[in-house]
């Protein structure tokens, strides 16, 4: 199954909205350009040159889906190994290029990477993103100054916001987006960095907030712990890691009613690949790459499956991704009644945060996160697989609430969901601690943890 | 804990099944546990597959090393119910409180008051910063909580408190005991070494200002400790030690030095025993905090039980209604040579276990008169190898 738009228009590169043609049309574009950006890669960066040559492709036949398929696989490690000579496809110095963003992103796993793309690229890229919602992208563009505020893991930036020693100006990026401080162990924010970051909220104005959905609820909830309004921004995207019902019904809940909120799925490598349209689904940019979605045995899953999101640049004249394995998994969707030409899916996590039932059974870090649901009697929570059978979910209980009714609630939603077999330890607690990254997961599974063998 | 899980647990346990050896009955867990395959395989990954140094460099390795020791930062502080940067990782529980001692500014006009039941380590830091007050134990084994009552109306500046007995395993009510110190104005510390390994949440549950223990009695490699400090706490002590690692800035007059906990991690640690700890954990946690604290206590029962029973035996502090650990220790009756009884046990039966003053003389030469032998007990021990033990020293005493 081919993941090319559900319906009879596309959203075409550098195109601000849908423009009309046929289905078969575009895959066929689409397909040209992909099997185009692996000719151009092939004869531009050394690294990718010798792997298709291992491979045995003879990247000037290439023709058709099935010559496409043939093409191996390429990942983040490839990418880290290589770059920047191996991969970056330019003639001359990275230094001597216009445009360029250079970013160093820590990894939702552990995994880093250096990469570089041209602004101009991610600016495309996001255009064609946001097409699936219309409001907020008429928003986002209406902005009078784009400021933008950034509040997320500090590993996230490429600025260090997590010492006391930076200034706002050593924080501010390029295309003015304002990093915030704040610690890298969320729950353990020192106030004062709190106070910081809230004057600098007040001093930047920021029009929007591109944001981790778990730090912006921890933020707004010190908006109202000090009795100040919410700030006045006029859209908010979520995005580093799931964005929890929990955390979004606070974000939700704090801001005025017209804002509009949106999930967001961005990586430092190839800028933003997929947003929530008004419905809250889910929907892959298919304008500005060429989509998979695939199994374990490297075949396209049907609609209902779940399957690891490859995916290939297009027209990227600077550091080309050719069949990009992003480590994130998806669920195919039937397609949307929003009217959405592209795909629709659902964001599982990523395989190693699944939860491991002693039945034989996955449950995903997405399907978890919907068991505990908008919870209003929760404001943060993780759930970590110990063992083969041992669980435990961590909790912090929102004020005025009756935390241990709660926790027996949430322990019989879980249980049943869980099976028989597993031991679950359901704990209120006042503080979670962040991932070493500054990251929040709230699910990690059973690729986590050392117990008994 | 079943026995099936108890099965799987020993089988981690590479030590157990040295066929050059031969079964084994490890009973000086107390001094220091034995390690499951998992811990070993953490710290050999390290140094096999990595080997950088931490917080230094932006090199992949280093950045790879870093990420493995602070998320052992955050695995122990999650067993403990404790903050992140409440976590300082230290050589081991002597160098914590050492470091707590050395650090708070105290004079000999400062009163420190401590427990008899107290290692060394919980004592002669104190001895050599402030004037020090013993709190007695019992012959029951039990804390005089009358005594210590009179010495906290002297408004002690710190209360240095041990939550198991190295030598008895008594478990003193200490949550109970840090709240009245704390309602007299001192700062309390919790030499807690025998205490972590057996139970989670030991900080959060203590509520003390700071905790110590070290990994080696708790699965974990030698060489790393860790002293968990409330935020407020930390921020009192002045580092014993500085250099590499603990400041943000340093020009030709000025030295800022780096937030709590880093300030106090001088030089490069031992990285891989950090590593180690951080498996450690995931470890007991993957056992179970609750199965884990159950089996100890019913070896705790099977020991002084046992030791009881035997005629030659005087358990030392072995009142039964106390809360305690599997630590047992006994004089036997007619035999002051306690090291041969210990080096037959070892030679012939393969039961190793201590004997001698425990590093704890004042208590065991109160209490005993002389060195003792001690029996301790951890996760991977049975039923069984309690009886086997027994059944060995009955042969040895008898022979003797």
């Amino acid at each position: 199954m081919d993941l090319g738009p559900a319906g009879t228009t596309a959203t075409r590169p550098g195109q601000d909205g849908p423009a009309t043609t046929t289905p078969a049309r575009v895959r066929t574009n689409r397909l040209d350009l992909a099997l185009a950006e692996a000719r151009y890669a092939y004869r531009h960066a050394s690294a990718y040159r010798g792997l298709l040559d291992r491979a045995g492709v003879d990247v000037d036949g290439l023709a058709d889906l099935a010559d496409f398929r043939s093409l191996p696989l390429t990942d983040k490690q490839f990418y880290r190994a290589n770059y920047p000579a191996g991969v970056v496809a330019l003639a001359g110095p990275l230094s001597a290029e216009q445009h360029v963003l250079i970013s160093h992103s820590s990894g939702t796993g552990g995994q880093r990477l250096t990469t570089a793309a041209h602004t101009y690229d991610l600016a495309r890229r996001m255009a064609d993103t946001t097409s699936v919602h219309l409001e907020l992208k008429r928003r986002l563009l209406r902005a009078r100054s784009q400021r933008i505020a950034r509040y997320a893991a500090p590993n996230c930036s490429d600025v260090e916001c997590a010492s006391p020693l930076t200034t706002m100006e050593s924080r501010t990026l390029r295309d003015g987006t304002l990093v915030l401080p704040v610690g890298h162990d969320l729950l353990a924010t020192r106030p004062s960095m709190v106070e910081q970051a809230i004057e600098e909220v007040g001093i930047h104005r920021p029009d929007w907030f591109y944001t981790d959905a778990t730090h912006l609820a921890f933020l707004l909830r010190q908006y109202r712990a000090r009795a100040l309004p919410p700030p006045a921004v006029s859209a908010v995207i979520l995005t580093y890691t799931l964005a929890t019902h929990v955390a979004r019904r606070q974000v939700v809940a704090a801001l005025a009613p017209a804002i509009p909120v949106a999930e967001v799925v961005s990586m430092s490598e190839l800028g933003w690949v997929a947003m929530e349209c008004p419905r809250g689904v889910l929907h892959l940019n298919t304008a500005t790459f060429f989509m998979e979605l695939l199994d374990a045995t490297a075949a396209e899953v049907p609609e209902g499956g779940v399957g690891e999101l490859v995916a290939t640049s297009l027209r990227d004249r600077l550091l080309p991704h050719v069949r990009y394995r992003t480590g994130d998994l998806y669920r195919r969707l039937p397609p949307c009644p929003c009217g959405s030409p592209f795909p629709a899916v659902r964001h599982e996590g990523r395989a190693v945060h699944h939860l491991a039932l002693p039945d034989g059974r996955g449950l995903s870090p997405k399907e978890f996160d919907d068991l505990v649901g908008a919870d209003p009697g929760v404001v943060l929570y993780r759930m970590q697989q110990r063992s083969p059978r041992r669980f435990r979910f961590s909790y912090v209980p929102a004020e005025g609430t009756d935390g241990t009714a709660t926790g027996a609630a949430l322990r019989e939603r879980i249980v049943a969901a869980l099976g028989p077999d597993a031991q679950v330890e359901v704990e209120q607690v006042e503080y979670i601690a962040t991932d070493r990254t500054g990251k929040f997961l709230s699910c990690l599974g059973a690729g986590i943890g050392g117990g008994p063998r | 804990m079943t026995l099936p899980d108890l099965e799987h647990v020993r089988a981690d346990f590479p030590a157990l099944r040295d066929p050059d050896a031969g079964p084994i009955v490890y009973l000086d867990s107390a001094a220091s546990t034995l390690r499951p395959e998992q811990v070993i395989d953490a710290v050999a990954d390290y140094y096999r597959g990595n080997g950088a140094n931490i917080h230094r460099g932006k090199h992949y390795l280093s950045e790879l090393a870093s990420d493995r020791y602070e998320n052992a930062r955050l695995s122990v502080a999650e067993f403990l119910g404790a903050r992140a940067a409440e976590v300082v990782f230290v050589r081991n529980t002597t160098e914590a409180l050492n470091l707590v001692a050395g650090g708070l500014g105290l004079t000999p006009a400062d009163s420190v008051v401590t427990t008899l039941d107290a290692h060394h380590s919980n004592l002669l830091p104190w001895r050599a910063h402030a004037s020090v007050r013993t709190v007695p134990v019992l012959p029951s084994g039990e804390v005089d909580l009358d005594a210590y009552e009179r010495e906290l109306r002297r408004e002690p500046r710190v209360v240095a408190l041990t939550a198991c007995s190295n030598v008895t395993g008594v478990r003193p009510p200490v949550e109970r005991m840090v709240k009245q110190a704390r309602d007299a104005g001192a700062l309390v510390v919790v030499d807690a070494a025998q205490y972590v390994p057996h139970r989670g949440n030991a900080f959060r549950d203590l509520g003390a200002d700071f905790i110590a223990f070290s990994a080696h009695k708790m699965c974990g490699p030698a060489g790393v400790g860790v002293l968990c400090g409330r935020l407020e706490a930390l921020e009192q002590l002045r580092p014993t030690a500085i250099g590499g690692g603990t400041v943000d800035w340093v020009s030709l007059d000025e030295t800022r030095i780096r937030r709590v906990p880093h300030r106090f991690e001088y030089g490069t640690p031992d990285i891989a025993g950090v590593i180690g700890l951080g498996a450690t954990v995931d470890y007991l946690e993957g056992v179970g905090l609750g199965e884990l604290a159950a089996h100890d206590s019913a070896l705790a029962r099977m020991l002084l039980d046992a030791c009881a029973a035997s005629p030659r035996l005087t358990v030392i502090g072995g009142d039964a209604s106390l809360d305690r650990s599997a630590i047992v220790s006994v004089a036997i009756e007619g035999v002051a040579r306690l090291e041969h009884v210990a080096r037959a046990l070892s030679d012939s039966y393969g039961v190793m276990c201590r004997s001698g003053h425990l590093c704890a003389q004042p208590l065991v030469d109160h209490l005993a008169g002389g060195p003792v032998l001690r029996l301790s007990a951890y996760l991977y021990n049975t039923p069984t190898e309690i009886e086997t033990a027994l059944d060995a020293l009955e042969e040895i005493v008898r022979a003797l």
